[in-house]
């Protein structure tokens, strides 16, 4: 939920990239296909004991999946034409957001970390305030083109 | 067996009092209509799982259990 002030426009949402996503979803997909190694050493007589423990153990794995992607979507970059807001989430109900004017940023520092960063376009970006706090957000997709946006909007700020 | 069905039923009503604060949740702080297509495929699946977890429950023969554990010994 975002409480926009006056005219604020929202320029863009950084959320993580895809491939961020992908290590929960391999370890949802292990818990996923443990019933199927189990399956071939039952007998016949517990097949619906077996089914049953399936569907109650998928219902948990669905409700983990789902708490994988609330960590990966809810965790974002906000960048309006006025402010920047962190929306940083550490739980299923919990997060913290914090936010800084544009005209408060001195410096946005990209990194790309590795070789698989480089083939998919995404990486890490920091941003440094006047007030020496920083903001980052790992894993964001085109960081490069966000880096570019948020230094001219905060130049737009500093100087109307 | 009748313990058996109030577990199973205070099993689903708690996950499904949970998903929906969960739901919720998300839905109040979400950004896009993705969180509205992931909360609708999420209580599609959870629905289908937890009806199929019911029919299974029933199908249990709980009088022939004890028998069903004797008759499959572990061989190696």
């Amino acid at each position: 939920m975002l409480n926009l002030e006056q005219n604020e426009k929202v320029l863009l949402i950084l959320h993580h990239h895809w491939i961020a996503f992908l290590g929960p979803l391999a370890i949802a997909a292990a818990l996923f296909l443990i019933p199927f190694f189990v399956f071939p050493f039952l007998s016949a007589s517990l097949l619906t004991i077996f089914l049953f423990a399936t569907c109650i153990w998928y219902l948990i794995v669905l409700f983990m999946v789902l708490a994988f992607w609330i960590d990966y979507y809810l965790d974002a970059l906000i960048v309006t034409d006025r402010r920047i807001l962190n929306v940083d989430q550490t739980g299923l109900f919990r997060h913290v957001v914090s936010e800084f004017r544009l005209e408060r940023v001195q410096d946005v520092t990209i990194e790309v970390p590795n070789f698989t960063a480089t083939i998919f376009h995404y990486g890490n970006i920091e941003i440094q305030t006047a007030g020496e706090t920083s903001f980052s957000i790992k894993e964001v997709p085109h960081p490069h083109l966000a880096r570019d946006l948020i230094l001219k909007y905060a130049r737009q700020s500093a100087n109307p | 067996m009748t313990y058996g069905w109030a577990i199973l039923a205070i099993f689903l009503a708690g996950y499904a009092a949970f998903a929906g604060a969960v739901l919720w949740h998300v839905n109040i702080y979400s950004f896009s209509r993705s969180a509205k297509v992931v909360s609708v495929i999420f209580v599609a699946s959870a629905l289908i799982l937890a009806v199929f977890s019911i029919i299974f429950f029933s199908q249990i023969e709980w009088s022939g259990f004890g028998r069903i554990l004797e008759a499959t010994p572990l061989t190696y």
